[in-house]
């Protein structure tokens, strides 16, 4: 590429007692990128992101911030700042006095100070609240006073930990919107921290996938979304049906697959698979990728089809989840989303239906 | 019937009954839950200052019985001039020692609630340990310490710094140096537990934005911790004030305080009223600062600071 990373992460290892959170963390992210950490909790995302702010120091590895290694140096002489998860907002100062603290530091005029605030307040769209205490604010608008004051001291790099982890879901929906908004409007670098999946794919330009202090998988939320590279990022990102199928055939062209010991499913080898014949491989299909007929489908080459017994109908508001059991001897089922209106109601439980995936939607990997 | 099947039913009408004082339902049901506390503090706290009250204002009769007919002679006698220096010296050496417990107790609190790990535990055990200890063998321990034939004496004069003993015992230093001793626990675990009190994130947050250590102390840590200052020095300064056991036993004619004042009167001098009278004095400056200070503080920062945690 050619372009310096804003920040560069190489090999980052970090133990806490005899336990090792990070195992080996490397990243690099470009200026004005939106990026985002995503895995469970104990992933080690909050400890990578606390060894970028300066608040914890790798066992190895080094931190570069615009080319320049930081990995020594305080949080106090780096130009990140962050948003902790929460709020952190200092209860003796009133709104004004807290966006302002890092300008204070910096001795900026009283007039710049006043501007500057205000124009940050105006951005998370708080003005004239400057004289108001932090406990008289409500949840989501200290989480823009702390956004603002991370923003008025116009920082390279933004870290986000888990912001919007405290508030109620539509308030963080909406608040999803802002914060992706002010990222487009200052141009300012973020990293973000969260452990929602659809959080992760509503804001981010890149994802990177934290599973037991490695990162997993990186890249935009679609590829990530649509080749997840293990059956743990296809499970954590969105909803996938995880099965287990030993593979029957594998020349190089199809493999034949028996999953979960009854059904059969004969595909195009995806590209890279490489369980051997008698292998048990783990195999994936979304839920929305799984169309249900009630009436058997015309035989269709390209498409795979084996029957079911349906056995719920779940109702989601705009979709409805249809769980089915296709494997009559193992208590595995599987769930397909119909988007939208679905012609059937729970009476129509028990019917026997039929399932048809695409087989470029049973996502498979090489071992 | 079975225990087993009663209990669940006593169980279900104890929870009937909080749930109808919580919310309140139950009308004059928070009188009886504080009933228990209101009569201990009545006992114990406002029927003995008001038998002092009462007393002041007596007679003392011959051979120090009360004689109850009401006078105010009990508080002329005691706001007479010959005394204000006895008072004046008490809120000194009190202030004295509260700054000097403050000085020493405030890195303490700092680095048990920062620094100790792991040994916070046993280090607050090691502070509290002597507190618990009977008082008068403290004074006792002081006393060897500091007399002329003293540990104390013997190292300095062992280091040549001295060339004969030094009278410490019956000097201001001692008793000021007793008062420190005896009160600085007071300072330290309302100092610690203020300390500890604050978010750590809120420090984070103070460096992150490019605070260094001593200016996250200045404007973060230290502001969040004066109610706990404030607090530790009353705590230290009240009782203080009325201490007479480290005057009468490390002290001499020239650290006679208000607390000996007092008590010479209700045990040596048999003067009753008089050391009613005194006392109540006393009470009355004491909690008349407090009240001011409250007052003040319920504007200021700090008290936002409180409400908000």
């Amino acid at each position: 590429m050619g372009k310096t990373p804003l920040l560069e992460i190489s090999r980052i290892e970090k133990s806490f007692g005899s336990q090792k959170i990070l195992k080996g963390i490397s990243l690099q992210v470009f200026a004005g990128e939106f990026l985002t950490f995503l895995g469970p909790s104990g992933c080690g995302k909050t400890t990578t992101l606390r060894i970028v702010a300066g608040f914890e120091e790798p066992d190895k590895g080094t931190v570069r911030l615009n080319g320049e290694d930081v990995t020594r140096l305080p949080p106090y002489k780096r130009d990140v700042h962050t948003v902790f998860q929460h709020y952190a907002l200092f209860p003796h100062f009133d709104v004004f006095e807290n966006v302002a603290f890092s300008l204070r530091l910096e001795k900026t005029p009283e007039p710049e100070v006043a501007s500057r605030v205000r124009g940050a307040l105006d951005l998370v769209k708080l003005g004239g609240f400057e004289k108001r205490r932090i406990d008289q604010l409500s949840g989501g608008q200290q989480q823009r006073v702390a956004v603002a004051r991370s923003l008025v001291g116009r920082p390279s790099l933004l870290l986000l930990d888990e912001p919007l982890g405290a508030l109620d879901l539509k308030l963080r929906r909406q608040m999803q919107l802002e914060l992706k908004a002010i990222q487009k409007k200052t141009g300012i670098t973020f990293v973000y921290v969260t452990h929602d999946q659809e959080e992760a794919l509503t804001l981010s330009d890149r994802i990177a996938v934290f599973n037991a202090g490695e990162i997993v998988q990186l890249g935009d939320p679609k590829s990530i979304y649509e080749t997840p590279r293990s059956s743990f990022v296809a499970d954590f990102i969105g909803s996938a049906n995880i099965l287990e199928a030993q593979v029957k055939l594998n020349d190089g062209e199809h493999v034949v697959l028996l999953v979960e010991d009854e059904v059969e499913l004969r595909l195009p080898r995806p590209v890279g698979f490489n369980g051997a014949e008698g292998a048990k491989v783990p195999l994936a299909i979304r839920p929305e990728r799984i169309s249900v007929h009630f009436e058997e489908p015309a035989s269709d080459a390209g498409r795979l089809t084996f029957p079911g017994a349906l056995q719920d109908v779940v109702y989601l508001g705009s979709a409805t989840q249809m769980i089915i059991s296709p494997f009559p001897k193992s208590a595995k089922v599987l769930a397909a989303t119909i988007m939208g209106k679905a012609d059937v109601s729970i009476d129509g439980a028990r019917r026997r239906v039929w399932c048809e995936v695409s087989p470029r939607d049973v996502l498979l990997w090489p071992s | 019937m079975t225990p087993g099947k009663a209990a669940p039913r006593s169980f279900g009408r104890i929870d009937a009954f909080l749930s109808s004082v919580v919310s309140g339902r139950l009308k004059g049901a928070s009188h009886v839950l504080l009933a228990p506390s209101s009569l201990v503090l009545g006992l114990f706290l406002i029927l003995p200052v008001v038998l002092i009250l009462a007393i002041s204002f007596t007679k003392r009769g011959p051979y120090g019985s009360l004689v109850w007919s009401f006078t105010t002679s009990n508080y002329l006698q005691a706001l007479r001039p010959a005394y204000f220096p006895v008072l004046a010296r008490s809120f000194l050496f009190a202030g004295v020692t509260t700054l000097l417990c403050l000085a020493i107790a405030y890195p303490l609190a700092y680095a048990l609630s920062f620094f100790a790990g792991g040994f916070r535990g046993a280090l607050i055990l090691m502070l509290m340990v002597p507190f618990w200890n009977s008082c008068l063998v403290a004074i006792y321990s002081w006393m060897i310490l500091l007399g002329r034939e003293g540990l104390l004496n013997g190292l300095l004069l062992r280091l040549g710094l001295i060339q004969a003993p030094v009278q410490f015992l019956g000097t201001s230093f001692a008793v000021i140096l007793g008062l420190v001793y005896f009160y600085l626990p007071f300072m330290v675990l309302p100092l610690y537990a203020c300390l500890e009190k604050i978010p750590r994130s809120l420090i984070d947050a103070s460096k992150d934005l490019g605070a260094g250590v001593a200016t996250t102390f200045l404007k973060v840590t230290l502001p969040l911790s004066l109610p706990g200052v404030f607090a530790g020095c009353i705590l230290t300064f009240v009782p203080c004030v009325g201490d007479f056991l480290t005057a009468d036993f490390l002290g001499g004619t020239k650290t006679y305080l208000i607390g000996n004042l007092i008590a010479n009167q209700f045990l040596a001098a048999q003067d009753w009223p008089f050391g009613g009278a005194m006392a109540a004095i006393l009470i009355v400056i004491l909690s008349t600062g407090i009240f001011a200070y409250l007052r003040l503080e319920s504007g200021g920062p700090e008290a936002d600071a409180l409400k908000v945690r």
